[in-house]
C-alpha cells in the first residue's frame, strides 16, 4: 500500500515537472533569426481568417468573461471582430474608419478622431500582422519554449502605460501567425484573445469590411 | 377686469394642477413610514451570484458600450465593473456600506462632470438611494411607492408587493421630473433589463442588458 502511494507520488511529480518543463520560457538565443521570421511573416500574410476566444479577467473580482467570435484581417489595415456570443456586436475598421454595429444600430467614426481608438487599432494590427516589432512604442524581450515563441512588449510610453503593463505575443514555433495575445493592464486585470481554425491568406470578401 | 381675473384664475389652475396633480402617490394611501431594508425590497445586487450585463450609455452625445459586472465580494463590499467589448476597462466602482469609491477610471472618462453623473445614476440604478432610508410607503392593491427624500429631490420607487421588486424609480423636483428608470424581471431573480433616462439639461441614457455567462 505504502510503495503504491509512493509510485503515485513520483508519478505525479515526473508528470508536474514535465507539464512545467514544457511551459516554462527562455531567452531566444537568437533574437536576430527570430526577428526575421517575424518580419517575413509579416510580409507574406496578406490575409488571416479564424475564430476567437476573448477572456476578460478581473483579477481583484475573481470574475472571468468569455466572448467567441470571427476575426478577418486584410492587408493593410482592414480589421474585423465578429462577437457572435454571448451577444453580437461588430467592430469592422476599414482603412481611417470605424463602424460599429451594435445589434442593429450602426455607427460610424473617424480614426482620427478619436485617438483612444486609433491607439488601440494600431496595437491590435501591428500585433496581429507583426509590424509590432517596427514600433518605438514598447521595449520587447523575446523568449520560447517547446511549442511557443513569445514577445513581452511593455509600454514605453507614459500615456501607454497609465492603462496597459504588458502585451505577451504568442507564435507557433513555425512562425507563421500569432496564436495567442495577452494584455495586462495594472490592476492586473488581464485579456486574453486565442486565435483557433485559422486560415491565411486566403480570399476575403472586401463587404466584411463593409458595414451598413 | 373679468378677462383679467379669468387669466389669473387659468394660470392659478395650472400651477396647482402641475403642484399637486403630477404626484406620483396619485391615487395610493399613505400606509406608514419605515426604514426599508431588503426585507421591504430585492436589492439589484445579487448577493449569490454575480451579474452581468450588456451596457449601453449615451453621455453628453458619446456612446460607450460594453459589459457592466456587478459582483458582491463580501456582506457589504460589492463592485460595479465597466469593460467594453474589446475588453478595456473603463471604470471600476467599489460599493462599500452603501458608499461608492472609484478604484479606477480609463484616462479620457476621468472629467468631474462625467463620473458625477455615473455615479449618481448607478447610485439610483442600484437602489442605493432607498436601502436603509428612512420612506414614507404608500400603497394601492399590490403596488406599494416607497417615497424618500433625496436632497432637493424625492425619489419614487414602485414596488410589486408579490415579488419586492422595483418596477419604476422617478426622481421629482418641486414641479417635474428629473430622472426614470424603468426595471423590466422576467421572473424575481434578476432585473433582465435596466433603462435609464434623464430630463432636462443632462443628456444621459443608461440601457442595461442581462446576459447569462458562460
Amino acid at each position: 500500500m505504502h510503495i503504491r502511494n509512493f509510485i503515485v507520488l513520483i508519478s505525479l511529480i515526473i508528470c508536474s515537472s514535465f507539464v512545467s518543463a514544457q511551459s516554462v520560457f527562455k531567452p531566444v538565443k537568437d533574437t536576430v533569426s527570430l526577428k526575421a521570421k517575424i518580419d517575413n511573416m509579416s510580409k507574406v500574410t496578406n490575409s488571416i481568417e479564424s475564430d476567437f476566444t476573448q477572456v476578460k479577467d478581473l483579477s481583484m473580482l475573481s470574475e472571468k468573461i468569455t466572448s467567441k467570435g470571427h476575426f478577418y484581417f486584410q492587408k493593410k489595415n482592414n480589421l474585423r471582430w465578429e462577437y457572435t456570443s454571448p451577444y453580437k456586436y461588430i467592430i469592422v475598421i476599414n482603412q481611417d474608419k470605424i463602424f460599429i454595429k451594435d445589434e442593429n444600430k450602426l455607427k460610424k467614426y473617424d480614426m482620427n478622431s478619436n485617438k483612444v481608438f486609433k491607439e488601440i487599432n494600431d496595437i491590435m494590427i501591428s500585433c496581429v500582422n507583426g509590424d509590432i516589432l517596427k514600433s518605438n512604442k514598447f521595449k520587447i524581450s523575446f523568449f520560447e519554449n517547446d511549442t511557443y515563441y513569445k514577445l513581452e512588449l511593455i509600454p514605453a510610453m507614459k500615456g501607454m502605460k497609465e492603462s496597459l503593463k504588458k502585451i505577451n505575443m504568442y507564435f507557433d514555433k513555425n512562425v507563421t501567425s500569432v496564436v495567442k495575445l495577452e494584455m495586462l493592464e495594472p490592476s492586473d486585470d488581464i485579456t486574453t484573445l486565442d486565435f483557433s481554425n485559422k486560415k491565411l491568406n486566403g480570399t476575403i470578401a472586401i463587404e466584411k469590411f463593409m458595414l451598413k | 377686469m373679468v378677462r383679467l381675473q379669468l387669466k389669473n384664475l387659468c394660470l392659478s389652475s395650472l400651477f396647482i394642477a402641475l403642484f399637486f396633480g403630477c404626484s406620483p402617490t396619485q391615487g395610493y394611501k399613505l400606509s406608514r413610514v419605515e426604514v426599508v431594508t431588503s426585507a421591504h425590497v430585492k436589492p439589484i445586487i445579487n448577493k449569490d451570484n454575480s451579474l452581468l450585463y450588456k451596457a449601453k450609455i449615451n453621455l453628453y452625445n458619446k456612446y460607450y458600450g460594453g459589459l457592466i459586472v456587478l459582483k458582491q465580494m463580501d456582506p457589504s463590499t460589492a463592485h460595479l465593473v465597466f469593460v467594453t467589448e474589446l475588453g478595456m476597462k473603463m471604470f471600476d466602482f467599489e460599493i462599500k456600506n452603501n458608499e461608492f469609491k472609484l478604484i479606477y477610471v480609463f484616462e479620457p472618462l476621468n472629467q468631474p462632470k462625467i463620473l458625477r453623473v455615473l455615479e449618481s445614476d448607478m447610485k439610483l440604478i442600484l437602489l442605493q438611494s432607498l436601502i436603509n432610508k428612512e420612506a414614507r410607503i404608500f400603497e394601492k392593491e399590490n403596488k406599494s411607492v416607497y417615497e424618500v427624500r433625496n436632497g432637493n429631490f424625492k425619489n419614487y420607487y414602485f414596488v410589486n408587493k408579490a415579488s419586492k421588486t422595483v418596477d419604476r424609480t422617478i426622481v421629482k423636483g418641486r414641479l417635474f421630473k428629473k430622472e426614470k428608470v424603468n426595471y423590466i424581471y422576467n421572473d424575481s431573480l434578476n432585473a433582465q433589463q435596466i433603462k435609464l433616462k434623464h430630463k432636462g439639461i443632462i443628456h444621459l441614457k443608461i440601457e442595461l442588458n442581462n446576459i447569462s455567462k458562460e
